[in-house]
């Protein structure tokens, strides 16, 4: 099965056991594509509407090809030091204050509820635990958004709203910068592309950014920076806490 | 032995595919909770468009995946 297929089945039962609509999912393409206009690594800098969304192709009912992200070549690094080397860093200093790998089953018919993801969820927990921190205190969050319905999933198994909530917190800007996290303002992988071994560095790159206050889209007083990647069927999921400490 | 019988949980409609796969769009897949608890992943009968909450029953396979054929939807005789 495709990875549009397997979203395509999450995006149906989302939409049937919660209400979503169509429009209110497609609010995330919009958003992450305007944030992507800015981004000058985006492979994607052109806006879309939500209209847009609604009259591009359909790849595997209801998901659509601007519901997708595009598969890209690219390439990103992560260096770490400890405490010593990083205090002579001209760079404000970013502690790594979470770090979690979750492993679940690959298997689609062995997901309970296909609206939620258990690997997410744990992978959360323990970094949140480790970090000492709740979902509420973090400022920006780059997240696994390989298809809108994911952003919308991950939102909720993440914490930041209330499950069958997510679509509806899209749709009213409450992962945009009025909400009380910015998600994806790099754009996404809506926008930037998914060079899959490379985008989880890639998210530690943008928060990276944002955490030194020096992001095209920042988020202001950004402290805490959340980064959230899954490979399969979210059968392997990264959740980071990155803090900003200078 | 008595066909496998279900519920569609989910269900996607595939326009585009590569490899093998290309020439069969559209084709649907089907989530099913089988009356024995277990869940599996089918193929819809082609020709019909499946929606969650039918009441399914597998008419066949193809390449060992399972094709279901929801019982409210249209008898379109063999399976092609």
């Amino acid at each position: 099965m495709t990875f549009p297929a397997f979203w395509g089945l999450v995006m149906t039962r989302y939409m049937h056991e919660y209400g979503a609509t169509r429009e209110q999912i497609a609010a995330v393409s919009v958003k992450n594509r305007r944030f992507g206009e800015r981004n000058p690594l985006a492979q994607f800098r052109a806006p879309v509407t939500a209209g847009d969304v609604a009259l591009s192709p359909l790849i595997a009912d209801p998901i659509r090809r601007l519901d997708c992200c595009p598969a890209t070549d690219g390439a990103a690094a992560v260096l770490l030091t400890g405490p010593g080397l990083a205090a002579r860093c001209e760079h404000p200093r970013i502690r790594v204050a979470g770090s979690t790998l979750v492993s679940s089953s690959p298997r689609v018919s062995a997901h309970e509820d296909l609206t939620t993801h258990p690997g997410t969820i744990e992978a959360a927990r323990r970094a949140y635990e480790m970090a000492g921190v709740e979902p509420a205190d973090i400022d920006v969050a780059e997240v696994h958004d390989c298809f809108t319905i994911a952003e919308i999933v991950d939102s909720e198994d993440l914490g930041f709203f209330p499950k069958g909530k997510g679509a509806l917190a899209a749709a009213e800007g409450r992962s945009d910068f009025e909400g009380a996290v910015v998600i994806n303002p790099s754009g996404g992988l809506l926008s930037k592309g998914h060079p899959t071994g490379a985008t989880g560095c890639g998210q530690i790159y943008e928060a990276t950014l944002q955490l030194r206050g020096r992001h095209p889209n920042q988020v202001p007083n950004a402290c805490l920076a959340l980064t959230h990647n899954a490979g399969g069927a979210s059968a392997a999921v990264t959740v980071n806490i990155l803090e900003r400490t200078s | 032995m008595t066909p496998a019988r279900g519920v569609i949980y989910s269900t996607t409609m595939v326009h585009m595919a590569g490899g093998t796969h290309a020439a069969l769009t559209p084709f649907s897949l089907v989530l099913v909770d089988l009356e024995d608890g277990a869940r599996v992943l089918g193929q819809g009968r082609p020709g019909t468009v499946p929606e969650i909450g039918e009441l399914v029953i597998a008419i066949g396979e193809q390449d060992g995946v399972p094709i279901f054929h929801a019982l409210g939807q249209p008898n379109l005789g063999e399976v092609p």
